[in-house]
């Protein structure tokens, strides 16, 4: 049986932007229940796969008539070894943000989706790790949220790791480093 | 470095006693240890530079932000601090008088001292390695040395040896025939007008290995009827049938113009190779520990490397060296770093400080889910780094859950894990062991790993096996090998850098 818990942590002291524990349905795989009906994977699909587009992937499932049939993939995540979600609720005007992060030992940054209205919205890609022991890891748990109108604004309580795992790595403050999620994309401020 | 409080030290030392408490009854301490020290100066003033070795024994506990140094009790000490003094020759001779310790420099880089039970009798041997390396220090012309452990505790050593062509070329005959299935088809001599035999063979037999219980058939023809289990190299010359034995040939031998070699004719080095191992069958003879035939076994190969050889045969079954420390030294393994040290192996052997991670390793290439395996901007279209290799196994023997890791060089060993910010998986490197080196800021990941080992290790002992621990999904099994560096968290190491070991193949 699926449980969706929420309100499990607040992130950053913002209230409305509220950490939310999806347990796995199937031992196994990678597959969240976002509400009933509607069911997110992580999974690779080899037939999707393309030369420059290819890797694992997000899927969103949604129940028709007792049948879940697949209403979304996103881009491949190529070569990274792992899809880590964090569900965000209620934050801003998105039901529910949810950071990928991925990477292989390391972290590379995390991918930023939003769920709306049974709908899955690919916002764009963070670069951004923090610095940790041997290697870079996932800033999620580092990100605050402050909903600011239409957008919200995203900064780190720590400094933090830019163009993780790339040619270029830079350590940077965390006063140094915002970023804002819109209604389509998440962009660098 | 921090003070221990002492509450703290009472407490290691309690955890300390407790693992001499579960190891101690195995018996330990046997010849060298990791803790002798190489220093070298002029002790006769005779123009030759001389060799001081010394105890120095500390355990370095390393946690992720600090050491903790503990010292050794010198009464775990084996063997007394000695004084070799150079010969005209390029020798080296044990000082009868009691030495005192010289502030002289220890010996430099890239010269090391390797511990390795040389003569196999189960006590501790010293090597003295790249000393040619060291010029001025020492003549280019030197070779590596063995300074054979005593068998009576608290005894000088009494022998050292230079490592000669001939042992040289015997222990690359020991590590062909270890390491791989095909030596015997690949490397045997043919007989001119009987293709398909072989002039002389030696014949092996490993089963299971590791560890390996050995047996071997000494030019003798007959042997394969001797063992029911025994691939006789006649019958199957390319070793293609199912059977898992391992054939090998050693040494020259006379044909005499017929079609089969005439065995009359020993080789004393395979003579002294059949002394390394168990169960050996001379002619009809059952060779047994403590045996006259075992006794004669120990002379030939005692002439062959110019040592005295003491209890050469092994007895089978569980790994049989314990050091200092209480650590199991691996059985199999200890061999195969005594036949890699010696054997100059192309790509390895004296130049190599280091031991091979994983047996029959190739790197992964990239295929299906599984991404490419090789060090630098190779993930992402050359847009994100790995920052390590993956190591999997020969691409006919994939490498699976539970393949032993090795240590690549003697240290201290840490287990490490990454879990995810909600402690309910393991993520990233998942289970680790980290193994630091002595005297060296670098230390090596051992990643993705289904257990981990921690504590003292010595080259080429275990240091884990191979998992699917951390951000593994359908990527194929493998090892996350990763050469890292305490100063300086941020640099990159390429592996490859490090040493040839280290230069692995890309499969195929």
């Amino acid at each position: 049986m699926l449980l969706l818990l929420a309100a499990a942590e607040i992130l950053a002291g913002t209230p409305a932007c509220q950490s939310l524990r999806l347990q796995e349905t199937t031992a196994g795989s990678q597959t969240y229940e976002l509400e009933e009906g509607v069911h997110l994977v992580f999974e690779r699909d080899a037939s999707l796969d393309t030369a420059t587009d290819y890797g694992q992937r997000v899927l969103l499932y949604v129940a028709e008539r007792g049948v879940f049939k697949r209403v979304y993939y996103s881009a491949g995540s190529k070569d990274s070894a792992a899809m880590t979600p964090t569900f965000i609720g209620h934050c801003g005007r998105h039901e529910t943000l949810i950071f990928v992060d991925v990477g292989a030992e390391y972290s590379w940054g995390f991918r930023v989706f939003a769920y709306d209205e049974r709908k899955l919205r690919d916002l764009g890609e963070i670069p951004i790790a923090v610095p940790g022991d041997p290697d870079a890891q996932s800033a999620i748990p580092f990100v605050k949220l402050i909903p600011n109108g239409e957008t919200i604004d995203l900064t780190f309580t720590t400094d933090v790791i830019k163009d993780a795992g790339g040619k270029l790595p830079q350590s940077l403050p965390a006063h140094d480093v915002r970023y804002q999620i819109g209604a389509i994309s998440v962009q660098a401020k | 470095m921090r003070t221990l409080n002492g509450l703290q030290h009472r407490g290691l030392w309690l955890a300390w006693a407790a693992v001499m408490t579960v190891f101690a009854p195995l018996a330990y301490g046997d010849g060298f240890d990791g803790y002798f020290v190489a220093h070298y100066g002029d002790a006769n003033s005779d123009g030759l530079t001389d060799i001081y070795l010394r105890w120095k024994p500390e355990v370095s506990i390393i946690s992720t932000d600090d050491d903790l140094i503990i010292p050794v009790p010198s009464s775990r000490r084996d063997v007394p601090d000695t004084l070799l003094t150079q010969t005209a020759n390029g020798g080296f001779l044990v000082d009868p008088g009691s030495a005192s310790f010289r502030q002289w420099p220890t010996l430099p880089a890239p010269a090391f001292v390797a511990v390795v039970d040389f003569n196999l009798d189960g006590f501790m041997d010293i090597g003295l390695r790249g000393l040619s390396s060291l010029l001025p220090i020492f003549p280019t012309s030197l070779r590596d040395q063995i300074v054979y452990a005593p068998q009576v505790r608290g005894q000088r050593p009494g022998v050292v040896k230079a490592i000669d062509a001939a042992a040289l070329k015997f222990f690359k005959e020991l590590y062909g025939w270890v390491t791989n299935a095909q030596y015997f088809a690949q490397n045997a001599p043919r007989i001119p007008s009987n293709p398909g035999r072989y002039e002389s063979y030696l014949g092996y037999i490993l089963e299971p290995y590791p560890p390996y219980s050995a047996a071997v058939c000494v030019f003798y023809d007959t042997c394969e009827y001797r063992f029911g289990n025994i691939d006789d190299p006649y019958a199957d010359p390319n070793n293609t049938d199912t059977k898992p034995n391992v054939w090998h040939w050693w040494g020259i031998t006379i044909v005499n113009g017929t079609s089969r070699p005439d065995y009359s004719v020993f080789d004393e080095r395979a003579m002294g190779a059949a002394a390394l191992l168990n169960n050996v069958v001379l002619g009809n003879e059952q060779i047994v520990p403590g045996g006259e035939v075992e006794g004669r076994l120990k002379v030939i190969l005692g002439g062959v490397l110019g040592v005295p050889v003491y209890g050469g045969i092994f007895t089978g079954g569980t790994p049989e060296y314990v050091d200092h420390d209480g650590f199991l030294i691996d059985r199999y393994n200890a061999f195969l770093v005594l036949s890699t040290e010696l054997a100059g192996i192309p790509g390895g052997g004296f130049s190599l400080p280091y031991f091979n991670p994983l047996a029959n390793a190739y790197i992964n290439k990239r295929d299906g889910c599984t991404a490419d395996g090789r060090f630098g901007m190779v993930r992402n279209g050359g847009t994100k780094g790995h920052w390590g290799v993956d190591l999997g196994s020969s691409p006919e023997t994939p490498v699976v859950v539970g393949t032993p890791v090795y240590a690549v060089w003697d240290g201290t060993a840490a287990q490490f894990k990454q879990v995810s910010k909600d402690k309910t998986k393991l993520d990233g490197y998942g289970v680790q062991t980290r193994l630091f080196i002595p005297g060296s800021s670098r230390y090596f990941i051992y990643a993705h790993l289904s257990a981990a080992v921690t504590g003292r290790l010595t080259r080429a002992s275990i240091a884990g096996y191979v998992g699917r621990t951390g951000n593994l999904t359908c990527e194929k099994t493998h090892l996350h090998f990763e050469v890292k560096d305490n100063l300086n968290w941020n640099q990159r190491i390429d592996p490859a850098s490090e040493s040839s070991v280290f230069r692995w193949p890309v499969e195929p």
